[in-house]
């Protein structure tokens, strides 16, 4: 049982340090960010190494909050650089673990609710950053297309199930999200401020 | 619980329609192709998280009904006769009580497709393997007078297609103490010395073993679990002594009443 102390006591260090880095990606996130990313990913491998064959998910609560940030930070540079939502693909290359979609896999990846929390988050991200910042300054025609882009991302999560749990609770304040970008929008077409009403 | 939104966002896709048309096509076949597959990850998205729920679910339905029923065994040893062989008395329906249970933990195992998959769920399963764990622990108890190694334990387990985790380990035998403290108890009532000697030689090895785990096992149950151990230790002790007390009063008591015997009889 020491050796499971000390795995644990490890991980949660590797976990501390890639969170760090994170948060300066976080607080950076407008220019650009590769080597970072690369800095977080070579880490990440390290960390997965460090993980006991097929105990993956015995070890999961110390890092999955972790990958979630790692998932959002990745959808939201992928947003801001071709206002996409960002595919599993995308994000197991960007990330260097393998995304777990419809077969399980044996060794270290993402679980696939990392990748929802991940894009859970941007609706708020986009509304508090962007929405109102770019009517503010007169740039009227992103948030109407940041407004396509949540609905997008909005009417995927209808499609789940969602259960009484963290995820679902990130849902809900989406709903409020959308709401409030609606409300932007409208300002801007009632004011007819776009160059497209 | 709130009113679902549902049926007001539901209104929303012909007003969204509506409002699309008048901003330029080039947006929409853009939103178009994304959206077809956002959508798609989505709906792999549902059907894997259904697929887990439904799993968990099934997982947690037969963890208590295995927990249910390794109460019910360490019931029946409870009422074992411990001046009775252990092979017969009213045991008799323990092996095929056990087989049932044994039966339950391999249903559950299969549901399992692979060793990762059991720590995924291993936080719903804990309990029940602790309670299997305790009944299983006790019953070695009754029959050796001693602690089941957590290589045996692990074994079986194991051979059952579980993982024992050795948190799970000694939070199942930490309850084994209250029990056997019980026991201890019911052969004290019976005057059964030799089993309450048994029980507290037991018990004091046990708490001891448990002062010298590491202090950074991080189960706040457990604390309270060496807590009540200590307990068990402190009443079992005292049953010791007490039953040791009554029977040298006896024995002095016998000797007078002998001495009283004879000096009656002469007279």
């Amino acid at each position: 049982m020491d050796a499971n102390v000390q795995v644990r006591e490890v991980i949660k260090d590797r976990v501390k340090t890639i969170d760090l880095q994170l948060q300066a990606i976080q607080r950076r996130l407008l220019q650009s960010v590769d080597d970072k990313l690369a800095a977080v990913r070579s880490d990440l491998q390290a960390l997965a190494q460090l993980v006991p064959e097929h105990q993956f998910y015995r070890y999961t609560r110390l890092y999955t909050s972790l990958l979630q940030t790692l998932c959002f930070v990745v959808a939201w540079q992928t947003y801001l650089a071709s206002e996409t939502v960002v595919t599993p693909e995308q994000v197991a290359e960007r990330i260097g673990l393998p995304v777990e979609l419809d077969h399980e896999i044996a060794e270290s990846h993402i679980p696939l609710e990392n990748l929802l929390h991940g894009l859970v988050q941007l609706p708020s991200e986009l509304m508090c950053v962007r929405c109102v910042n770019c009517a503010a300054q007169q740039d009227c025609d992103r948030p109407l297309r940041i407004r396509a882009f949540v609905q997008e991302l909005y009417s995927g999560f209808q499609l789940l199930n969602l259960k009484n749990d963290p995820l679902r609770r990130h849902y809900d304040v989406v709903k409020y999200d959308a709401k409030k970008i609606e409300e932007v929008v409208c300002d801007i077409k009632l004011r007819q401020l776009s160059r497209q009403s | 619980m709130a009113p679902h939104h549902q049926d007001h966002d539901n209104d929303r896709p012909s007003k969204r329609a509506k409002v699309m048309d008048t901003t330029g096509a080039a947006e929409n076949t853009m939103a178009a192709t994304t959206v077809s597959s956002t959508a798609a990850l989505f709906q792999l998205a549902r059907g894997h998280l259904d697929a887990q729920w439904n799993q968990r679910e099934a997982v947690i339905k037969q963890s208590r009904e295995i927990t249910r029923e390794s109460k019910k065994l360490i019931v029946m040893l409870q009422r074992h006769d411990p001046k009775v062989a252990f092979a017969e008395s009213e045991m008799a329906t323990f092996p095929a009580a056990k087989a049932k249970v044994l039966q339950m933990l391999s249903k559950l195992a299969a549901q399992f497709k692979s060793r990762q998959e059991f720590h995924r769920y291993s936080s719903n399963v804990k309990h029940c393997i602790q309670e299997f764990l305790e009944a299983v622990a006790f019953h070695y108890f009754l029959e050796f007078r001693r602690m089941i190694p957590f290589d045996d334990a692990r074994l079986l387990l194991e051979s059952l297609g579980l993982q024992l985790m050795p948190q799970d380990y000694i939070m199942g035998i930490s309850d084994v103490s209250g029990e056997v403290m019980r026991f201890a108890t019911n052969a004290a009532t019976k005057g059964n010395t030799q089993w309450v000697e048994a029980s507290r030689t037991y018990l004091q090895d046990f708490y001891h073993a448990c002062l010298s785990l590491d202090a950074s096992f991080n189960e706040n149950d457990m604390n309270r679990k060496i807590d009540t151990t200590r307990e068990s230790v402190l009443k079992v002790e005292r049953l010791a002594y007490d039953l040791a007390i009554r029977q040298s009063e006896q024995k002095l008591f016998r000797k007078d009443l002998d001495v009283v015997m004879q000096e009656s009889t002469a007279q």
